[in-house]
């Protein structure tokens, strides 16, 4: 099972002694109700389907409390579902927060000055070379249901520019937990793709936007498990 | 009152002497009489060890799949790095694009490049060609993959970045780099401007033309802009380039593409995008109606034109292929 694991790693100060605590995040894909398997058939409405490609960007991460950000950390990061090992973004902090903000995708900033290093690395295949951009969410397979060759569906959604952006913010408060799980839940997208009839989308503009705001509502946030 | 007004005044035109003395130390080889660049040095700051790698990789065919195409495949230092003789480049295996390979000079005042401005960054540009299946037909992992095989550039890399992995990053920085030197200011109108030379008469009554006619798209002293175009030209039904609307999906933008500069227009024909003009006199001929130029102002203006090569650029060895 392949799982991703993000560790924010908080440092409280008091002022008398020094105290740390930890919250561990952990990213979940999930399809019909389980950990999304690579290469596993699934069936839906009686087709069946297989997931071979699912990556997508956290562009950045902030603590805040209330409506201030209290600590961000604009380093941006790849969710790779192919990728066994542990993904571990580790925050010092020194202040109290109670929510934690995501930014979807990467923003028109990263797309523009952003250096091409470490997640950005265009090497990761989510950079788009004909038109500058980072690919924010890569998700490809194959279904009966696909009218295309191979039965196939290549999804790379991207694009900064508005009003066409594909970079959306996930904020939810922190619970009294040292773990927690953002679940992206692929069921309703994969409902939409296939009611749409439309299983090639490579490029930004409307249709890429309307679905990075589907991909957006997948996201959700439990109590984290083991 | 009064006397703090003054030392206001004195102390605001120290800091910008200040600054002004700053920027020019960090960066001496920019021209005094262009703006501002766009690049932002501080972030790429400019050495010879870097410059002179870029150059090697601008020049070596390696960066292609199948070892025959180089950037100075399309973009040949004694056409101001342009593509000339061909109405539009050509790639590997003779794979033929669909646009003409504009020059390469002063890239530094360029936000957005490509004629349809698909590229919003200096640093990213070379991935398009690299990546491109009638360019280059490569990819970057690939790329790299094959440059980290090679002795030559890892030590080459190495010596440069102190890194024994040569990363995507490093590499396009490198060649950005040696591209960011590619500085043309030095022709004839640049004397002019900078009192060193003066105008034939003729020259003057080109320049003249040139500014009731042409300035508003290409300014001076880069003679172009950061802005997209349409200039009248119908569309090719081969090749259905709609320009800059293929970028942004607005249909307003359709047709508009990248206003180009007007330097080393001698290096760098055809003209156009997509090269469909062989010389000025069929572009002046174009423009004609909508400009309404008579026959003697369009000799004028090409001869106004032509102040603008710059054969220092063109025949620069520092720009050149070296072992």
């Amino acid at each position: 099972m392949q799982r991703f694991i993000a560790l924010i790693w908080m440092f409280k100060l008091s002022t008398i002694c020094f105290s740390q605590d930890s919250l561990s995040i952990n990213f979940r894909v999930k399809f019909q109700g389980e950990e999304l398997q690579l290469g596993k058939e699934y069936h839906w409405n009686g087709h069946p389907i297989k997931f071979t490609n699912v990556k997508f960007y956290i562009g950045s991460m902030a603590l805040k409390m209330g409506d201030s950000v209290i600590f961000a950390d604009k380093k941006a990061h790849l969710v790779d579902y192919s990728n066994v090992q542990p993904l571990m973004i580790q925050l010092p902090m020194l202040y109290e927060f109670d929510r934690i903000e995501l930014v979807i995708g990467t923003d028109s900033l990263v797309n523009v000055s952003g250096e091409f290093t470490a997640d950005l690395d265009p090497i990761n295949g989510m950079y788009w070379t004909w038109q500058s951009g980072f690919i924010n969410l890569k998700l490809e397979g194959n279904s009966s249901l696909c009218s295309t060759r191979k039965n196939e569906f290549v999804y790379h959604i991207g694009g900064y520019e508005k009003p066409f952006e594909t970079h959306h913010i996930f904020e939810f408060p922190i619970v009294n937990s040292p773990k927690m799980d953002v679940e992206v839940k692929l069921d309703d997208l994969i409902f939409n793709m296939m009611q749409s009839g439309r299983f090639h989308l490579m490029s930004p503009g409307q249709d890429a936007h309307d679905f990075s705001i589907l991909f957006k509502k997948a996201f959700s946030v439990t109590n984290g498990k083991d | 009152m009064a006397k703090i007004r003054v030392y206001l005044v004195l102390l605001t035109s120290l800091v910008l002497v200040a600054f002004s003395i700053f920027e020019n130390s960090n960066y001496p080889f920019l021209p005094s009489h262009f703006p501002r660049p766009i690049y932002d040095f501080q972030k790429n700051p400019l050495d010879s060890q870097t410059v002179e790698l870029g150059r090697k990789l601008f020049y070596d065919p390696i960066l292609s799949v199948n070892n025959q195409v180089s950037c100075a495949t399309c973009h040949s230092p004694f056409n101001a790095f342009a593509h000339t003789d061909h109405e539009v480049s050509h790639g590997i295996f003779d794979s033929i694009g669909t646009r003409n390979a504009p020059g390469l000079f002063n890239l530094a005042w360029q936000n957005k490049f490509m004629w349809d401005g698909a590229i919003n960054r200096l640093d990213a540009q070379a991935l398009a060609p690299i990546n491109h299946p009638s360019e280059m037909g490569s990819n970057t992992k690939a790329l790299m993959l094959k440059l980290n095989k090679s002795q030559k550039y890892k030590t080459l890399f190495f010596r440069t970045f102190g890194d024994s992995i040569i990363s995507t990053n490093h590499f396009l920085k490198a060649l950005t780099q040696f591209q960011l030197t590619l500085i043309s200011a030095n022709s004839k109108y640049d004397k002019v401007r900078l009192g060193q030379a003066k105008f034939t008469e003729q020259e003057q009554k080109g320049y003249r033309a040139f500014q009731r006619s042409c300035a508003t798209c290409h300014i001076e002293p880069l003679f172009n802009n950061t802005e997209f175009r349409q200039n009248g030209l119908g569309i090719d039904s081969y090749y259905n380039d709609l320009g800059r609307a293929k970028v942004t999906g607005v249909s307003a933008d359709a047709l508009k593409f990248k206003v180009p500069s007007l330097r080393n227009l001698s290096y760098t024909y055809p003209y156009m995008h997509d090269g469909r003009f062989k010389s000025l006199t069929e572009v002046l001929k174009h423009y004609s109606e909508t400009l309404s130029l008579t026959a003697t102002e369009r000799v004028d203006l090409v001869a106004f034109l032509h102040t603008l090569n710059d054969s220092a650029f063109v025949f620069n060895k520092n720009h050149q292929f070296s072992q």
